[in-house]
């Protein structure tokens, strides 16, 4: 019988619960499994009319005219869910080394070679040339009065060569 | 320092009392519950990580405390169908109530190891209350009643702490996410907004333009820092709530089902898993099961029984041979959308929609507005 249930099963529950939220705080490193749910604190800048926020997107080039087109990203990324786009966008699709330590921090050539040959079936699929796909932050403005995007500027670019 | 020990367990006592109160649910509609979590899987969320064999492994990126990150990459697809399958089959087991109590526990364990490479492409989706929630059920008399093996009983006094110890756990979860939320958003700041840097990040990144995002472009955007101080309020206090009492709590439900139907329509962000979640601390009557046992012999039980399992079995083999993975159900709606990202949208719709009107019935009942039919009959049985 234990001597002081209450007391033992809050500890125990605050053992289980609190250590994976204070190391994610810390360090900003999530663990899983752990009990915590989706913060998402970022703030866009606001006035009476108009909205700045960033935006991610995926280009490719277009068959004949060659210029950068918006990819649509759904069948693109198909079977990966379009929400993880922020964090493969990130990442490079994997195809630089990783921003940690995973692995020893090593990608092999294979690797490498594997992923651009999956992104250019992507794309060819996707109905745009296979050799390059660009990644890009852009910060843009939204005015509601004119109902459209107002200014956009590029954050960043990032073009992966897939040859 | 032992008085010290006292003084604590008496308080600890009484909160817990409180939170077991509030939280409390019956043994039918436990029941009830399960048969809902097995349909609510089949139709709508089987889980499924074999298309994680189908992606390049340069994209593994596991999280630094994972399993996943015991691994060179990610699995082939024979192991990670074996875990769909196995899913499969536990989600079958609750369902019908085949000891229930172990395919839970199975269930959650096999979920939490696939979710850990779904989640390893540098994004982790926050679907843990989904297993945790099915591994604590387990333990509690929702595999007893309308089951073909039942579990074996437990105590009400466990099933009630059970329930009190999953209401603290979605708590605590709710409090991760406000906790950020509240350091950031509550600026008093006009010029920086939470709710409207997801919706626009959202609505021109990832296509979410569905339902009624479109016309949240038409409003002044100040308009939605009322929004960040609601999620804030809403998402740190059901602790209150629980400790409040059970009216309260079933409130502070009521108001989460109306804030992820909101989510749904204007952010288009489902998240219907926690649909279920909420429903646990909900009494649940369905006359139609109690008039189909009632009227019902064995063999016609039993008859309803395998033949709807060979459907889903069929359906589940064709589409492993098809598509190379287990599916829901409802995938066969997937030809009248754009993709299955507006299928997932209005499975929410849906699922919120169910979910948003039996916790309306709840506090409607709990406050005394309505009183149904079920509701006479469950008393008349009590006091008889």
């Amino acid at each position: 019988m234990i001597q002081y249930p209450n007391l033992s099963l809050t500890l125990l529950l605050s053992l289980v619960l609190l250590p994976p939220f204070v190391w994610t705080r810390r360090y900003g490193l999530e663990p899983y499994p752990a009990i915590i749910l989706p913060s998402g604190a970022s703030k866009a800048s606001v006035t009476k009319t108009q909205v700045s926020f960033n935006r991610t997107s995926l280009w490719g080039k277009h068959k004949e005219k060659g210029d950068w087109i918006r990819v649509d990203l759904e069948p693109f990324l198909e079977p990966i869910p379009i929400h993880y786009l922020y964090a493969i966008a990130k990442n490079s699709f994997g195809l630089k080394s990783p921003n940690r330590k995973i692995r020893n921090g090593v990608i092999t050539p294979e690797e490498v070679q594997g992923g651009k040959q999956w992104l250019r079936q992507k794309l060819v699929q996707s109905g745009y040339v296979a050799d390059a796909l660009m990644i890009t932050i852009d910060k843009e403005t939204f005015d509601v009065a004119a109902n459209k995007i107002i200014t956009s500027y590029r954050e960043h670019e990032e073009i992966l060569r897939l040859d | 320092m032992k008085k010290f020990f006292d003084w604590t367990e008496r308080k600890l006592e009484i909160l817990w009392n409180k939170a077991e109160a509030a939280a409390e649910n019956d043994d039918r509609s436990l029941s009830i519950l399960r048969i809902s979590y097995g349909l609510f899987i089949i139709v709508f969320a089987t889980p499924s990580f074999s298309w994680i064999s189908k992606v390049l492994q340069s994209l593994f990126l596991p999280p630094t405390i994972s399993l996943a990150n015991l691994f060179d990459g990610f699995p082939s697809y024979a192991w990670l169908l074996v875990i769909d399958v196995s899913l499969f089959v536990c989600s079958i087991c609750l369902l019908f109530g085949v000891k229930a109590r172990y395919a839970g526990i199975l269930f959650s364990a096999l979920d939490i190891i696939g979710s850990s490479f779904s989640f390893s492409f540098g994004k982790i989706d926050h679907f843990i209350m989904f297993p945790v929630f099915i591994f604590g059920l387990s333990f509690t008399n929702w595999g007893v009643g309308y089951a073909l093996i039942p579990d074996k009983e437990v105590a009400k006094k466990q099933q009630r702490r059970v329930l009190a110890i999953l209401a603290v756990i979605l708590c605590f979860g709710m409090f991760t996410a406000g906790f950020e939320k509240a350091r950031h958003w509550i600026d008093f700041d006009l010029t920086k907004g939470g709710f409207i840097d997801w919706f626009y990040s959202g609505f021109f990144s990832t296509d979410r333009q569905y339902f009624l995002a479109p016309f949240i472009l038409l409003i002044p955007p100040q308009t939605f820092e009322i929004f960040d101080y609601f999620t804030v309020i809403f998402e740190l206090s059901p602790i209150i709530a629980l400790i409040s009492g059970r009216k309260w709590w079933l409130l502070w439900l009521f108001v989460a089902s109306m804030f992820h139907l909101a989510n749904t329509v204007l952010l288009n962000i489902p998240f219907p898993v926690h649909a279920p979640i909420y429903l646990s601390f909900i009494y649940i009557r369905f006359p139609l099961l109690t008039n189909f046992k009632k009227n019902s012999n064995q063999t016609k039980i039993y008859l309803f029984i395998s033949t709807t399992i060979t459907i889903i079995s069929i359906h589940q083999l064709f589409n492993v041979v098809t598509r190379n993975s287990i599916e829901p159900l409802v995938i066969y709606a997937l030809s009248l959308m754009k993709g299955r990202v507006e299928l997932s949208l209005y499975v929410g719709l849906l699922v919120w929609l169910i979910t948003f009107f039996w916790t309306g019935l709840a506090v409607a009942k709990a406050f005394n507005i309505i009183t149904t039919p079920t509701d006479k009959a469950d008393k008349a049985s009590q006091e008889s």
